[in-house]
């Protein structure tokens, strides 16, 4: 239906939760990553009646003011991810430091700002190891690199999340919740969904730094501003545990999860023709 | 005979009128009030079944009755007297310790009285009461429920029954329960008044306190029975939106009044399961109004689960809208309707009464769609037809009519436009250099394979 749904291997996730091998095309829009408003990109066309799987309820009754219908309230990928790997329930035994993530773009839209005060702010709050992750564009953009690399940081990437249906690493988020069990703390200079993903796992939170600006940014996000008047208490580089779990599950929807009877019932995927 | 009596006329066995007044509630309030000792009066026009059951319960039975070939039926069934006539040709001076006055007072005179008050109707019942005695009396509500439920057919198409009497003048009850009140005058302060329901000559419930979602059910299901032909609007959510609202006393077809006596508040006992709880029907489908999906979640496997548990008999009727959820925990409501296919079709009934009664559904889509959306809540997968959903759909009301062309409608319309957009979308593909080449490629290849294999 659309290509985003297929970003981050999140496609594939459903279908491994769901008893399903690839990616098998899903009757609708799936929202792709946290979001402050409908739960999509701006602008995204909608084909009229189309189902909307979004993470949250407050997703849904932004969007429903918005004029969108149809919704379905399934939690984050996220969330079905921990279901297909149990094994990945508890932190890695020598977990230890911080996993920090920098404000990512993507290849239509540029980060811009400068990553050498992000690398101040990491020194100033982190005490332990840092490993710092950087979206694919800016992975392979060796000046930012070696910033970070510079600073001793271990920097690394969880892959490309995909684009029209391309080179998906369907193993990105698979990756990443590895990554995130190797760790005590997670921190980014903007409230982001990694950091919800880490939180939701009982990592430390922080957001702290600055949150640099997207390039041509939509205005009707409302931007850092609006995130800030949201949720004050989740803009500090320590965030209390039980404030971020309440935070997160409200966001990824952790009431939300639908048996995988349901989603193949949602996605259309029971029918044969649904994996042709 | 008294005088007025009615020569060609049968209000037990109408010929275009309403039937003499009968029913459980009826029965139960004589039941809860006659005593052995009690001389009773009967004024107008009560089932034999109920004139049986007063003579059973009491010393000695009077009747009043208007029409004279009811008067000779009732003579053979009943020991005590028997009068004919009209109410103000009634003009005896035995006393009564009851006088049972439960098919309202309208139906106490015929065409030949011109006129008559229902405060002076009321009096001359009054005036046969002894002292100390009781008066178990009807009165029809000029705005009750089923003013919402069907137009008033008799207003466009009299039938005989309805012959235009004078203005305030026949017997009608004064219009609201406050000026009923004010009428009765001294007899209000003995008096308990309870709400009947579906209607007055086929009373299911009387109730003092018409509230609580159990209530409600109960109450739906009888008026929804009741009304089940065309309709203005869905009786059964109508009763319950009105309950919830608090008007099952203002917006009841009837009251009785209980004069100078005491009976259980719920007529029959027993008639209304007792605890807590609320109709599960009725959680489904506030969840499914307000897109609580995650309850709906929660809600649905739980049911299964306790469906599952169940004997075969229970099960076949334990249908969302005949279980009550205390929190957790189900049990079953009553008598029900035997669904036979498990699981699958009871939610499958729950889907089509709600898209009859045209309640909001997040989700677009028919009968067999939604329901198996349900079903998938608990790991159910609907593999065939289902029963429930072989049917058009046939919405309760008119009002439910509109909502559903609505809902269509805007389906319809998205249809429309997800056709035009895969169409887009199929050309985008054809117009491709990938495609064509692909295609340039595989026709001749085709072609030599078929070639090939004809040798």
């Amino acid at each position: 239906m659309h290509h985003a749904n297929h970003f981050y291997g999140h496609a594939h996730v459903m279908a491994a939760y769901a008893g399903l091998r690839g990616s098998p095309r899903i009757w609708g829009y799936l929202q792709h990553g946290w979001n402050i408003l409908d739960g999509f990109a701006y602008n995204t066309a909608f084909v009229a009646g189309m189902p909307k799987f979004v993470w949250s309820d407050s997703v849904r009754r932004r969007g429903w003011s918005m004029g969108l219908r149809n919704h379905s309230v399934i939690g984050a990928p996220w969330l079905y991810l921990l279901q297909v790997h149990p094994e990945l329930a508890t932190p890695a035994k020598d977990a230890q430091g911080t996993i920090f993530y920098p404000f990512h773009g993507w290849e239509g839209q540029h980060v811009l700002g400068d990553h050498g005060r992000i690398v101040a702010s990491i020194n100033e709050h982190e005490q332990g190891p840092v490993t710092v992750c950087l979206y694919w564009n800016e992975y392979e953009n060796q000046a930012i690199r070696q910033v970070y690399e510079q600073a001793g940081f271990r920097v690394i990437t969880h892959g490309y999340r995909g684009l029209h249906w391309r080179k998906t690493d369907k193993d990105f988020l698979l990756k990443q919740l590895k990554e995130i069990r190797r760790h005590r703390r997670v921190a980014s200079n903007r409230l982001s969904s990694a950091v919800l993903y880490g939180a939701s796992l009982g990592l430390q939170p922080g957001v702290y730094g600055d949150p640099m600006l997207l390039q041509d940014e939509h205005p009707s996000f409302g931007g850092q501003a609006r995130i800030k008047r949201m949720w004050p208490e989740m803009d500090q580089p320590y965030v209390p545990l039980e404030l971020a779990r309440e935070f997160t599950d409200t966001e990824l929807g952790v009431e939300n999860l639908a048996h995988p009877a349901e989603i193949r019932e949602m996605f259309h995927w029971t029918t044969k023709r649904a994996f042709l | 005979m008294v005088g007025a009596e009615m020569l060609n006329w049968s209000d037990l066995h109408p010929g275009d009128g309403r039937p003499a007044s009968g029913g459980p509630a009826t029965a139960a309030l004589l039941e809860a009030t006659l005593r052995p000792t009690d001389k009773v009066l009967v004024a107008g026009p009560h089932s034999l079944h109920l004139l049986d059951l007063i003579a059973s319960k009491a010393a000695t039975v009077d009747v009043l009755v208007r029409s004279a070939p009811d008067a000779e039926q009732i003579a053979r069934v009943v020991s005590g007297r028997v009068y004919c006539g009209a109410l103000d040709r009634f003009t005896g001076t035995d006393l009564y310790d009851v006088v049972v006055a439960l098919d309202g007072l309208p139906r106490l005179i015929g065409p030949d009285t011109p006129a008559m008050a229902w405060t002076d109707g009321l009096a001359l019942l009054k005036a046969r009461m002894a002292p100390r005695g009781r008066l178990l009396l009807a009165a029809e509500n000029a705005f009750g429920i089923e003013r919402l439920i069907q137009p008033d057919v008799t207003a466009a198409v009299p039938r005989n029954a309805d012959w235009p009497g004078v203005v305030e003048g026949a017997l009608t009850a004064p219009v609201g329960l406050a000026a009923i009140r004010v009428a009765l005058g001294a007899l209000a302060a003995t008096t308990t008044v309870y709400s009947v329901y579906p209607d007055l000559v086929g009373a299911d419930l009387a109730l003092v306190t018409p509230t609580g979602p159990l209530t409600a059910a109960a109450i739906a299901r009888s008026v929804a029975a009741r009304h089940s032909g065309p309709t203005l609007m869905d009786p059964y959510r109508l009763i319950q939106d009105a309950m919830a609202a608090g008007l099952g006393r203002e917006l009841a077809p009837v009251w009785y009044f209980v004069v100078g006596d005491k009976a259980p508040e719920t007529l029959p006992a027993n008639v209304i399961p007792s605890g807590d709880g609320v109709l599960l029907e009725e959680q489904l489908l506030a969840a499914l109004k307000l897109d609580d999906q995650a309850a709906l979640r929660r809600t649905v496997p739980a049911y299964v689960a306790w469906l599952h548990s169940l004997d075969a008999q229970s099960a076949a009727i334990a249908s969302p809208d005949n279980v009550i959820a205390d929190g957790t925990s189900y049990r079953l409501f009553g008598s029900g309707v035997v669904v036979s296919g498990g699981a699958v079709e009871h939610l499958a009934r729950f889907v089509r009464r709600a898209q009859e009664a045209g309640s909001r559904q997040p989700w677009a889509g028919d009968t067999q769609t939604l329901t198996a959306r349900l079903a998938a809540m608990a790991g159910l997968e609907v593999t065939g037809e289902l029963t429930v959903a072989l049917d058009h759909l046939r919405p309760q009301g008119q009002a439910e009519q509109l909502a559903t062309i609505a809902r269509l409608s805007q389906e319809l319309a998205d249809a429309n436009e997800q056709a035009t957009w895969f169409e887009s979308q199929l050309d985008g593909i054809r117009r491709s250099r990938p495609y064509r080449i692909g295609h340039a490629v595989l026709n001749p290849a085709r072609v030599v394979v078929k070639r090939l294999r004809r040798l």
